[in-house]
């Protein structure tokens, strides 16, 4: 049996070695950082919900490569660039997840639903408790997208890119795939991928952030929690309508996401029961499958190895890696504010990413002091960061769109 | 209460002052003024959602 007999036995390895080098070597790389994203995301070291459905992906889309035509090579998964309405409807019946990919992902609805589902596990009362300090450090937080922007363009991607890239520093995943999609759709698959991949890293990355920059001593200082006042379903109600008009008038390209943010707390506050479970349960946990499955299928080498991919992975990391300090620096701002009664490591909850960061707080004060409960502020600041967030991604895409 | 009807009135004024000023009154100027405008109006009308926010926070507890 000769080679070329074994190669075309087994399709998937002679397509394997057909075409680029580099792409053969990207495919292999990318099969074993998906069965690494697998392991790390059972084992709990990374965001399992994420990670598992997005691993799979991953590996598989890249070990399924065959050929379509005598020349051409593909695979049955989903084509993420056609767009000729001939060929997307070819395309929608091959491509087992194309319609998916097209119906809820190429168009933000994916996005949306997720909101729908953060909205209605989101208690906007946290806000209500302590507005301004929640927002303060939300602002602070934002030092990551603020800077990584003209960074970004330093390194050489024009500016829909780089407010692209930006977000990410907003600790927001929905938001970073609606603002690629809207911004830099060339782009998008290896923005939403790299910004999934760090998100799921601040569970494990911030606390040592936290330790590095905030003394034990502070972080051991217990907050005021017998004077928390307690906010009305009505006042809840009431804000999120108002709030929510007033950013979809500034914000018309972005008010897909308010609407649906607002449309699950107020669903929430409303106590309408059979809504609050579907969406908590099925559209949430649901389109959260979907999105890791399809981010992962999409990192098909010869979509994601773009020469600008390597600038992402650091340009991601440097904006993480700066709210978080931002966020600290926004804590020790209202620490010597309050006179030494706030504690810092609340800050680090601004960086939104809801509720992982807030968690985040709470168990690095915990560490130290068993009686501190910080938890109510953290959330707080925590949803401030998601609106502060939606407000710059609201001003990129109005300003550059 | 009347701090809180206050408050309510602000903080809607505000926001709405910022959201005229980001949509309606930026796009008549050009270049340098445009984006003050612009980005002046979203502050305003971030402030005037803090401003509602604080509106909605029920009077602490006197001891």
């Amino acid at each position: 049996m000769s080679g070329a007999d074994f190669l075309n036995l087994f399709q998937g390895i002679a397509t394997m070695v057909y075409g680029e080098p580099l792409i053969t070597a990207g495919r292999i790389v990318l099969i074993i950082a998906g069965i690494t994203l697998v392991f790390l995301g059972a084992k709990g070291t990374l965001e399992p919900l994420i990670m598992i459905p997005m691993g799979v992906g991953m590996a598989s889309v890249n070990a399924a490569v065959l050929y379509l035509s005598a020349t051409t090579t593909g695979t049955i998964f989903v084509d993420p660039i056609v767009s000729d309405p001939a060929k997307l409807l070819e395309a929608l019946q091959i491509n087992f997840l194309q319609p998916v990919y097209t119906f809820t992902f190429s168009n933000g609805l994916i996005a949306c639903l997720l909101f729908l589902g953060i909205g209605v596990i989101t208690d906007v009362g946290y806000i209500m408790m302590a507005p301004f300090k929640g927002m303060l450090i939300a602002i602070f937080a934002e030092l990551g997208t603020i800077l990584t922007f003209p960074l970004a363009v330093w390194m050489g991607l024009n500016y829909k890119e780089a407010a692209a890239i930006s977000v990410v520093g907003g600790a927001d995943g929905p938001m970073v795939l609606f603002t690629s999609l809207i911004l830099a759709k060339d782009l998008f698959v290896p923005i939403t991928v790299v910004a999934y991949l760090y998100l799921s890293l601040t569970y494990g990355g911030y606390p040592y952030l936290i330790r590095l920059l905030v003394p034990k001593r502070l972080r051991g200082i217990k907050m005021e929690l017998k004077n928390i006042p307690k906010v009305s379903r009505t006042e809840k109600i009431t804000f999120s309508i108002i709030t929510c008009t007033v950013l979809c008038l500034l914000f018309p390209v972005a008010a897909p996401l308010f609407m649906s943010f607002f449309l699950g707390v107020i669903i929430k506050e409303s106590g309408v029961k059979r809504f609050v479970e579907f969406l908590e349960g099925p559209v949430l946990y649901g389109s959260t499958f979907f999105l890791a499955l399809l981010l992962g299928v999409l990192c098909e080498a010869q979509i994601i190895l773009s020469p600008k991919v390597m600038n992402l992975l650091v340009l991601g990391i440097f904006a993480l890696l700066l709210s978080g300090i931002g966020g600290i620096i926004g804590g020790y701002v209202l620490y010597f504010a309050t006179g030494g009664k706030y504690n810092p490591v609340v800050g680090i909850a601004g960086v939104s990413c809801i509720p992982t960061t807030a968690k985040v707080a709470q168990k690095e004060i915990q560490r130290v002091n068993h009686q501190a409960i910080i938890l109510p502020y953290a959330m707080g600041a925590s949803v401030s960061g998601v609106i502060t967030t939606a407000i710059i991604a609201g001003i990129f895409v109005t300003i550059l769109r | 209460m009347e701090e809180k009807k206050l408050l309510w009135i602000s903080g809607t004024f505000v926001a709405l002052a910022g959201v005229g000023l980001a949509r309606l009154l930026a796009p008549e100027f050009s270049g340098f003024f445009n984006k003050i405008a612009l980005v002046s109006g979203y502050l305003l009308s971030l402030a005037g959602i803090v401003i509602l926010a604080h509106a909605c926070r029920p009077a602490e507890p006197k001891l």
